[in-house]
C-alpha cells in the first residue's frame, strides 16, 4: 500500500500532463516464470525512478496516450527494457527477459589480500545523495571504481561509510526531551543493494555484473557498513572492477532532503543511504554514477576534492 | 591468609601496576594557543606529548591536532614558544578544544611601530571577542545564527579616518553540540566595504579576499597587514560572502514525517523520517557586544539592516586597526 500511494505521489508531481485520475497499474514479472521482480523504474526525461516492491507493481497516473517521455525497466539478471511511454498505454505486464550469467566466480584459495581505497572513517564529511545543486537527488546508482595491479583476483571484504546521526543511542538538545524521542530511533534504518560490476571495455564504464546474487544491504543507524563478501566468491578479472551502491528508491528509504539557502524554499524526496566521499584526494575522478536514462557517468559533483566514494575494498590474491 | 583475601590482593596489585599503561579513549587533542593578553592566536608553537615522545606544531592559526591514540592518562601536553611562558596540560585535565592562553614572557620585544616622526601609532581591535567566553553566551542563549545569507556585513565606528586595517578576526561556531556532520573546510570572500553615505548601507567594495579555511580553528585570523588598506571613512563594513558548494556543506538532521496512507476514518497516517538539511560554511560565533550592532543583510538587491541590542547575540567579527 505504502508503494503504491509513493508511486502515485511521486509520479503525480513530476508526468505534467496527466489531466485525469485514470491509474494505470502494471506488474513486472519474470518472462519464463511469471513471477513478480522487484525492478527499477526510471522516466528519463523526468529524472524520475522508483524501486517496486517485491509484488514488482507500479502505477502511473494521467492519460499515457498523452505522455511524450521514455520508460525505462531495469533489474539485476534481466536485460533492461526501455520503451516510450505512450507504448504502456496496451500493456499491463512487462515482461523481463533473464541474462545468461557467465559466472566467473571462482573458489580459488588466496593466501594474500590486500586493501584498496584505504582512508579514516572518521575524516568523512561529504555525502553523496541528497542533493544536486538545489535539485534532488536522480542517480539511480553510484560507483567506485577500483585497481588492482593484478588480475583474477578475488573481493572479500568491503566497507562503505554513510550519512547517519546514530539516533538510535544518541541524542542531545534539539531532539533530547522530546516526548517522540523512541520513533526518531528508527528514522535512519535503511536498506540498499550492492553491485559489483567489471569494467566495459568499449566504454571504460561500468560494464556487466561479476555477481548474479542480489545483494542487499540492511542497517539500523550505524553509519558504517562493514560486508563480507567471501561465500559469493566473487572474480575479479581484470586490474579494475566497480562496487556500486544500487539505490532502492520505495517507501521505507524516502526522507526529505532541504536546501538551506537565502530566497530558495527547496525540499525534496530523497532515499537512504546517503555515501560518503572519501577524504583523500586521488589524482582523478574514480566515481560514476547511473543517471535515468542509465548512461553512466563521470560524478564529479565534490571534484576536484572529492575523487572516491567512502568504499574500502580487500581483494585477495596469490 | 584466606584464599579470597590474597586474591583480592594481587588484584589490587595488578591494576597499580597497570594503571599508568591505561590509555584514554580519546581519539584527538585539539585546540588553539592564543595569547593571553591579545588572545590572538600564536602560530609554531611546539606540542609535546612527553611520555609518548610525540611533537607538532600549530599552524598559522595557533591550531593543533594531536592524535591520542594509545596517549597514557597521565601524560602531559608541554606547550612552548619563544617569548611565551612553558603551558603544561595533564591530558587527564584535556576538555574538547580548548584555548590554551599562554603567557607573554616580560622580555618579550612588544611590537612597537614607530613614524619617521617618531609619532607612537596606536593598534586596536574593534569588537573585540574573547573566545573562552563565547561558549557560554552560545549555552545560555542558544546562540543567534547570524547567517545562512549570502552576504552579511557587519558595521564598524572608527576612532578616526585614515585608519589602517591590519587584521580581521572571526569565531568560528563550535558545531559539536548540534546534530551536524563535520566539514572543517570552508571557503568564501571576505569583503572590506565603505560606507553608502547616502543610505548608510555597505557600498563600495575596498577589498576583497578569498578566504579558504582548511582546519578547524575556531578563532581565525585573517591577515590584511600586507594589504596596506586604508580606511577612508569613519564607518566601515566588513561583509562575509557566502559560496554555496559543495566544498562547505555541512548536513543537520530535523525529524519530520511522511505519509504512510489513510486509516479507515479517512485521516491521514504519518510516519516519523528524517529531514537533512543542507547547509554551508562558515559559521560565525555567535557573540554578544557590550553596545548595539548594526548587521546588514543582502536581500532581494538590496542592503537592509538590523540593528541588535546591546549583549544580544550577534556574530564574532572583530578588526584590528592602526591608527
Amino acid at each position: 500500500m505504502k508503494s503504491l500511494l509513493t508511486l502515485v505521489c511521486c509520479l503525480i508531481a513530476l508526468i505534467t500532463n496527466a489531466q485525469t485520475e485514470k491509474l494505470n497499474k502494471f506488474h513486472l514479472v519474470d518472462k519464463v516464470t511469471n513471477k513478480p521482480v522487484i525492478t527499477s523504474v526510471a522516466i528519463v526525461k523526468a529524472k524520475l525512478s522508483i524501486t517496486t516492491e517485491k509484488d514488482g507493481v507500479f502505477i502511473i497516473p494521467g492519460d499515457l496516450k498523452k505522455m511524450t517521455d521514455s520508460i525505462i525497466f531495469s533489474a539485476q539478471n534481466y536485460f533492461d527494457i526501455k520503451m516510450p511511454l505512450k507504448a504502456l498505454s496496451t500493456l499491463d505486464t512487462i515482461r523481463l527477459t533473464r541474462l545468461a550469467f557467465k559466472t566467473t566466480n571462482t573458489e580459488s584459495k588466496f593466501t594474500r589480500d590486500t586493501l584498496l581505497n584505504n582512508f579514516n572513517g572518521e575524516d568523512v564529511g561529504y555525502f553523496a545523495g541528497l542533493h544536486e545543486d538545489t535539485a534532488s537527488f536522480n542517480y539511480l546508482q553510484l560507483a567506485q571504481q577500483f585497481y588492482i595491479d593484478k588480475i583474477n583476483t578475488k573481493l572479500n571484504t568491503l566497507q562503505i561509510e554513510r550519512l547517519s546521526f546514530n539516533l538510535d543511542d544518541k541524542y542531545g538538545w534539539g531532539i533530547y526531551n522530546n516526548p517522540r524521542l523512541e520513533h526518531y530511533r528508527q528514522i535512519e534504518f535503511t536498506a540498499f543493494k550492492l553491485r559489483i560490476y567489471d569494467i566495459n571495455d568499449a566504454t571504460g564504464k561500468p560494464g556487466k555484473d561479476l555477481c548474479d546474487s542480489i545483494i542487499v544491504i540492511k542497517l539500523r543507524s550505524s553509519e558504517r557498513a562493514r560486508i563480507n563478501l567471501k561465500d559469493y566468491n566473487i572474480n575479479i578479472p581484470h586490474k579494475t572492477f566497480f562496487v556500486a551502491i544500487e539505490w532502492m528508491r520505495d517507501y521505507y528509504n524516502a526522507h526529505y532532503t532541504g536546501i538551506v539557502i537565502p530566497n530558495l524554499k527547496s525540499r525534496f524526496i530523497s532515499y537512504k543511504p546517503a555515501i560518503g566521499i572519501s577524504p583523500i584526494t586521488g589524482k582523478k575522478l574514480n566515481i560514476w554514477a547511473l543517471n535515468t536514462n542509465h548512461d553512466w557517468l563521470p560524478y564529479a559533483t565534490f571534484s576536484p576534492f572529492g575523487t572516491d566514494l567512502a568504499i574500502k575494498a580487500t581483494v585477495g590474491y596469490n | 591468609m584466606k584464599p579470597i583475601i590474597r586474591h583480592a590482593i594481587l588484584c589490587a596489585v595488578f591494576i597499580i601496576c597497570i594503571l599508568p599503561s591505561i590509555t584514554l579513549a580519546q581519539t584527538v587533542y585539539e585546540g588553539q594557543v592564543i595569547d593571553k593578553t591579545t588572545e590572538l592566536p600564536i602560530p609554531a608553537v611546539t606540542l609535546t606529548l612527553i611520555k609518548k615522545h610525540f611533537n607538532t606544531l600549530t599552524n598559522d592559526q595557533g591550531y593543533f591536532k594531536l592524535p591520542a591514540n594509545n596517549t597514557a592518562v597521565n601524560d602531559t601536553i608541554i606547550f612552548t614558544s619563544i617569548g611565551y611562558q612553558t603551558y603544561q596540560l595533564p591530558v587527564r585535565d584535556y576538555k574538547p578544544y580548548p584555548y590554551i592562553k599562554m603567557q607573554p614572557t616580560l622580555t618579550r620585544l612588544n611590537q612597537v611601530n614607530i613614524t619617521a616622526r617618531a609619532r607612537k601609532q596606536k593598534q586596536v581591535t574593534l569588537d573585540k571577542f574573547l573566545v573562552s567566553n563565547s561558549n557560554f553566551y552560545k549555552k545560555t542563549l542558544m546562540g543567534v545564527m547570524v547567517g545562512n545569507d549570502k552576504w552579511t556585513a557587519k558595521l564598524f565606528t572608527l576612532p578616526t579616518i585614515n585608519t589602517k586595517l591590519l587584521s580581521v578576526q572571526l569565531g568560528r561556531d563550535d558545531l559539536s553540540d548540534y546534530f551536524i556532520t563535520t566539514n572543517k573546510f570552508a571557503r568564501f570572500n571576505l569583503h572590506i566595504m565603505d560606507i553608502d553615505s547616502a543610505k548608510g548601507s555597505p557600498g563600495r567594495i575596498l577589498l576583497t579576499k578569498e578566504i579558504n579555511l582548511q582546519d578547524n580553528s575556531h578563532m581565525v585570523l585573517i591577515d590584511l597587514s600586507k594589504d596596506n588598506l586604508t580606511l577612508p571613512s569613519s564607518k566601515f563594513f566588513i561583509a562575509i560572502e557566502r559560496l554555496f558548494i559543495p566544498y562547505n556543506e555541512v548536513i543537520s538532521i530535523a525529524p519530520d514525517y511522511k505519509a504512510a496512507g489513510t486509516n479507515k476514518k479517512g485521516e491521514q497516517i504519518l510516519d516519523d523520517t528524517p529531514c537533512y538539511l543542507i547547509e554551508y560554511q562558515p559559521f560565525l560565533q555567535p557573540y554578544p557586544q557590550p553596545h548595539a550592532v548594526s548587521i546588514w543583510f543582502y536581500k532581494n538587491g538590496s542592503w537592509v539592516s538590523h540593528t541588535f541590542a546591546a549583549h544580544v547575540n550577534t556574530m564574532a567579527l572583530s578588526a584590528t586597526i592602526l591608527y
